[in-house]
C-alpha cells in the first residue's frame, strides 16, 4: 500500500514536472544566458536566449533578452518581432516598451516609437532615457519644441543621460535658430565633455554658431548673357507690328547685376536687414532698351518654432539709358510656415506703386495688390522638392490729374489697364550629383481687363490674356562662392486683341558670385 | 561498499578543502538590482553584474535588494530582499558526474533553480536553516527563514522537494510537489504539506523571476547615444540646417525671372510698358 502511494505521488510529480519542465529550463539557459551577457559575450549569450525561448515560447522574460541581445547586435528588425510579443504577452511592462521604441528609433520608424516611448515615461527609472529618445525621435520628426520639452525632461531626470540630453536642446534650439540658448548647451556639453563625440560636435555646432553671428553682411553679384526674341513683345500679328512701326525684336543683351545685405541688428528671434541691389542691361543693338535698377530695401523678419515671418519694403529707381523711367515702391509682408521636412507654405501679401516718369507711360501709374500662396512639398529634402502657388492681384490704375487735364491721356485710357489676375503656377525642384540642381515651372496667368478695354475686334468684349509661361533652369554651384546657371523662358501671350498677343523665348547663361 | 560514485565524490571533497575556499570560483553575478553584496574574508563588496561567487562567500541583499547567481554547475538562486545565504560547499564535476551544493540561508528568501546535474544518483542540492533542510533532485523551489521566530517555510515549485528538520536530519520529512508548501519551527517536524492557492503561489515567485527588470540589458542602456560616445549622422553639426532667417525662402526657387538671370519683373515691366503701343 505504502509503495503504491509513494509511485502515485512520483507519478504526479512527474506529469508536474513534464509541463513546467520546459519554464524551468528557459529559466536555467536564460540565467547563463545573462551570465554570457554580462560578460560581453553577445553571440553566445542569445544562443542560450534562442534556446530559453524554444524551451518555453511563453517565457517573455526570455524572449525579451533574446529581443536585446539581438539589438545589441545590430539586428533591430528581429529584435522589434520579440519586444513586441513580450508587450502583446505583458503591455504594462515599460521596461520592453523603451526597448521597443528605442528600437523603433534606429530603425527610423519615429511615428510608430512615440507612443511607447511615453508609455515607458510612466516609470520613474525609465523616464529620462525614454524622454531622451522620445525627444530625438520628435526632433527627427521636425517636431521641435516637442523635442526640446522632452530633451528638459531628460536632463532633469538623471545624470546618465543629462550631457546628451543638453546636447540635443542645443540642436533644437539651433534649428530653431535660438542662437543664444543653443550657443550655452553646446558650451555646456564642451566644458563637460570636450573628449567626447557630443563633446567635439557640440564644438562644430558652436563654431557655425559663432561665424553665423559675426557675419553680419552679404554681397553677391552676376554676370550674364541672354538671348531674347522678342525684347519689345511685338505682337505676334504682322499687320499690327507693321502699322506700330515695330521692326526689329530680338537682341542679345549683357546684363550686370550686385548686391548687399547688411544685418545692423539681430535677436534670437529677429532680424533687421538692409540690402541694396543694382541692375543693368546692355543690349547689342537696341541701346534704348538698356534699364539701370537702383533697389534698397528694408527686411524686418523673424520666426517663433515653425512660422517665419516678416515684411520687406523695397524702392526702386529705374533709368531707360540715362533717364528717369520709373520709381516703384513695394511693401511685402509674408509668413511661411515650415512643416518640417514635409515641406513649406507660404502666405504673402504685396503692394506695389509704380509712378512711371517718363511722360508717355504716365497711364500706367498704379497700384497692385496681390496676395499668394505656394505649397512645396519636399520629396524626401528641402532639394528635391514640387511647388504649386496662388496668386491673385489687382492692377488698380492711378492716373494723373494733370496730364488728364493736359489732354495727354484720358482716364479712360488708363483705367483700360485695370484688370484682375489669377495665377497659377506649378514646379519641380530636383538636385542631381556633382552639384548640380533643377528647377522646371510652369505657369498660368488669366488677367481680365476693365470694361474700358473694350475690344473692337471682338464684338467690344474687354480684353482677356491667357498667358502660359515654362521656365526651366540648370544650376551648378561651382564652388563655396561662384555658380553657373543655363534657363530657358518660353512665353506664350494669348488675348482676344490681337495687339497684346506675343510669344516670347529666352535664354541664357549666368556667372553668379556671393561671398 | 562505497560506489565509485562516492568515491569520487570523496576525491573531489577532498581537492576541494586542500584549496582555500576564497580561490575556488563556483558561480557569477548573473542578475542584481537595488543593494546586493557579496562577502569574502570578512570584507563585504557591491555583487556587481559578472562578478564572481567563490566557496565560502556570504551573499545578503538589502532593502530593497535582489540577486541571482549562476553556478557552474547550472543551477541558479536567486535572493529576494533582506536575505543572507552562505555558500558552504559547492563541488562539481560534469566529467566525473560530481555534484554536491550546500547552502545556509541564514535569513529572507531564496529561490532555487536546480540543474540537471543533480537528477543522477549521488549527487546532492541542499539548503539548510537554522531550523530545516530541504533537499532536492532537479527541481525548482522557494525556502523562507525568518530569524526572529526561526520558523523555516519552503515552497515546492516544481519536481520534489525533501523537507527535514534541522533538529533531526535523519527523521521524518516531508515531500513536497509544486504548489505546497511546509513549515518547520524550532526543534520541530516540518508540518503536513499544504497545497497553496494560486495568488499566494504567485506571490512566492513574484520580484525574483525578473531580477533587474531588464534594466542592464535594455538597448538604452549603455547606448552610444545616452552615453555620448556617438552623435548619429543626421544630428552631427555638418548634418543639421540652422533656422533660416531671412525671407529669401519665398519664392525664390521657382521665380521665373531670377533663374532667367534677369532682375526680378524687369522684364515684364521693362517690354510691357515699352513693346506695345498704350491703350486704344
Amino acid at each position: 500500500m505504502r509503495r503504491s502511494v509513494i509511485a502515485f505521488v512520483a507519478l504526479c510529480c512527474l506529469l508536474a514536472a513534464g509541463t513546467a519542465r520546459a519554464s524551468e529550463q528557459s529559466q536555467l539557459l536564460s540565467s547563463r544566458g545573462l551570465v554570457e551577457f554580462h560578460a560581453d559575450r553577445i553571440a553566445k549569450a542569445l544562443e542560450l536566449f534562442e534556446q530559453a525561448v524554444a524551451a518555453d515560447p511563453q517565457d517573455m522574460y526570455a524572449r525579451y533578452y533574446h529581443a536585446t541581445a539581438r539589438g545589441r547586435l545590430g539586428d533591430f528588425d528581429s529584435a522589434i518581432a520579440d519586444l513586441r510579443a513580450v508587450l502583446a504577452a505583458m503591455p504594462y511592462l515599460d521596461q520592453a516598451a523603451l526597448d521597443l521604441g528605442v528600437a523603433l528609433i534606429q530603425t527610423h520608424k519615429y511615428r510608430e516609437a512615440l507612443p511607447l516611448l511615453r508609455q515607458a515615461q510612466r516609470t520613474s527609472d525609465l523616464d529620462g532615457e525614454a524622454s531622451l529618445f522620445l525627444g530625438l525621435g520628435q526632433l527627427r520628426l521636425d517636431r521641435i519644441r516637442e523635442g526640446r520639452r522632452n530633451f528638459q525632461r531628460a536632463a532633469a531626470k538623471g545624470e546618465n543621460q543629462r550631457l546628451t540630453a543638453t546636447y540635443y536642446e542645443g540642436v533644437a534650439d539651433y534649428q530653431e535658430g535660438y542662437w543664444a540658448s543653443a550657443e550655452a548647451h553646446f558650451a555646456e556639453v564642451i566644458k563637460e565633455s570636450p573628449d567626447s563625440a557630443i563633446g567635439r560636435e557640440a564644438a562644430a555646432f558652436l563654431t557655425k554658431i559663432r561665424r553665423g553671428q559675426q557675419q553680419r553682411y552679404q554681397v553677391y553679384g552676376a554676370l550674364g548673357f541672354q538671348y531674347d526674341s522678342n525684347v519689345v513683345l511685338a505682337p505676334s500679328d504682322e499687320a499690327i507690328k507693321s502699322s506700330n512701326d515695330i521692326s526689329k525684336q530680338a537682341d542679345g543683351r549683357g546684363t550686370i547685376s550686385a548686391g548687399g545685405l547688411y544685418i545692423p541688428w539681430r535677436s534670437d528671434h529677429l532680424q533687421l536687414s538692409l540690402g541694396y541691389d543694382f541692375y543693368q542691361s546692355l543690349h547689342f543693338k537696341l541701346s534704348d532698351f538698356n534699364l539701370e535698377d537702383h533697389g534698397p530695401s528694408m527686411q524686418l523678419s523673424g520666426h517663433t518654432g515653425p512660422i517665419q515671418y516678416g515684411v520687406i519694403g523695397r524702392y526702386d529707381y529705374y533709368l531707360l539709358e540715362s533717364d528717369s523711367f520709373l520709381q516703384e515702391g513695394t511693401v511685402l509682408p509674408w509668413i511661411a510656415i515650415l512643416d518640417g521636412r514635409v515641406g513649406r507654405t507660404e502666405v504673402s501679401y504685396r503692394m506695389r506703386r509704380r509712378d512711371f516718369k517718363k511722360l508717355s507711360f504716365d497711364v500706367r501709374d498704379s497700384f497692385n495688390h496681390a496676395a499668394a500662396v505656394r505649397e512645396t512639398i519636399y520629396l524626401g529634402a528641402p532639394e528635391r522638392s514640387v511647388s504649386i502657388g496662388y496668386q491673385f492681384d489687382r492692377e488698380d490704375p492711378v492716373p494723373s490729374a494733370r496730364l488728364e487735364h493736359e489732354g495727354v491721356f484720358t482716364e479712360s485710357d488708363a483705367r483700360s489697364f485695370a484688370y484682375d489676375g489669377h495665377e497659377l503656377d506649378a514646379g519641380v525642384g530636383w538636385a542631381f550629383p556633382y552639384a548640380v540642381t533643377a528647377d522646371a515651372t510652369y505657369a498660368f496667368r488669366y488677367e481680365l481687363y476693365a470694361a474700358e478695354s473694350e475690344n473692337p475686334l471682338d464684338n467690344l468684349q474687354p480684353r482677356k490674356d491667357k498667358e502660359h509661361q515654362f521656365v526651366i533652369a540648370l544650376r551648378k554651384q561651382l564652388n563655396e562662392w561662384f555658380d553657373v546657371t543655363a534657363a530657358f523662358l518660353g512665353d506664350f501671350n494669348n488675348s482676344n486683341d490681337p495687339r497684346f498677343k506675343y510669344d516670347r523665348q529666352i535664354v541664357s547663361l549666368t556667372l553668379g558670385v556671393r561671398y | 561498499m562505497m560506489t565509485a560514485h562516492r568515491f569520487a565524490l570523496m576525491l573531489a571533497t577532498l581537492a576541494a578543502l586542500a584549496q582555500p575556499a576564497w580561490c575556488q570560483e563556483v558561480g557569477t553575478v548573473a542578475a542584481v538590482e537595488g543593494a546586493a553584496e557579496i562577502g569574502r574574508n570578512g570584507t563585504f563588496a557591491a555583487a556587481n553584474l559578472g562578478v564572481p561567487v567563490s566557496q565560502g562567500d556570504e551573499l545578503r541583499t538589502g532593502q530593497p535588494g535582489r540577486l541571482r547567481v549562476v553556478f557552474q554547475d547550472d543551477s541558479v538562486i536567486s535572493l529576494s530582499d533582506d536575505s543572507t545565504v552562505t555558500i558552504d560547499q559547492q563541488i562539481f564535476n560534469a566529467a566525473a558526474g560530481t555534484s554536491h551544493s550546500l547552502m545556509q540561508l541564514l535569513k529572507g528568501k531564496v529561490n532555487a533553480l536546480v540543474s540537471e546535474y543533480y537528477h543522477r544518483s549521488g549527487a546532492a542540492y541542499e539548503i539548510k536553516t537554522k531550523t530545516a533542510v530541504a533537499g532536492v533532485r532537479g527541481t525548482e523551489f522557494a525556502m523562507t527563514y525568518n530569524p526572529q521566530d526561526e520558523v523555516t517555510e519552503v515552497v515546492g515549485i516544481t519536481g520534489v522537494v525533501q523537507v527535514h528538520s534541522a533538529a533531526d536530519p535523519t527523521g521524518p520529512g516531508v515531500l513536497l510537489t509544486a504548489d505546497e508548501a511546509t513549515s518547520v519551527a524550532p526543534g520541530q517536524l516540518p508540518t503536513s504539506p499544504h497545497r497553496l492557492e494560486d495568488s499566494i503561489f504567485r506571490q512566492q515567485l513574484q520580484g525574483i523571476e525578473f531580477i533587474g527588470a531588464g534594466r542592464p540589458e535594455s538597448l538604452a542602456n549603455n547606448h552610444p547615444l545616452v552615453a555620448g560616445t556617438g552623435v548619429p549622422p543626421p544630428d552631427r553639426a555638418g548634418a543639421v540646417a540652422p533656422a533660416t532667417d531671412t525671407a529669401a525662402n519665398l519664392g525664390q526657387k521657382h521665380d521665373a525671372s531670377s533663374l532667367v538671370g534677369d532682375s526680378p519683373d524687369v522684364v515684364k515691366k521693362m517690354t510691357g510698358q515699352l513693346g506695345i503701343p498704350l491703350g486704344k
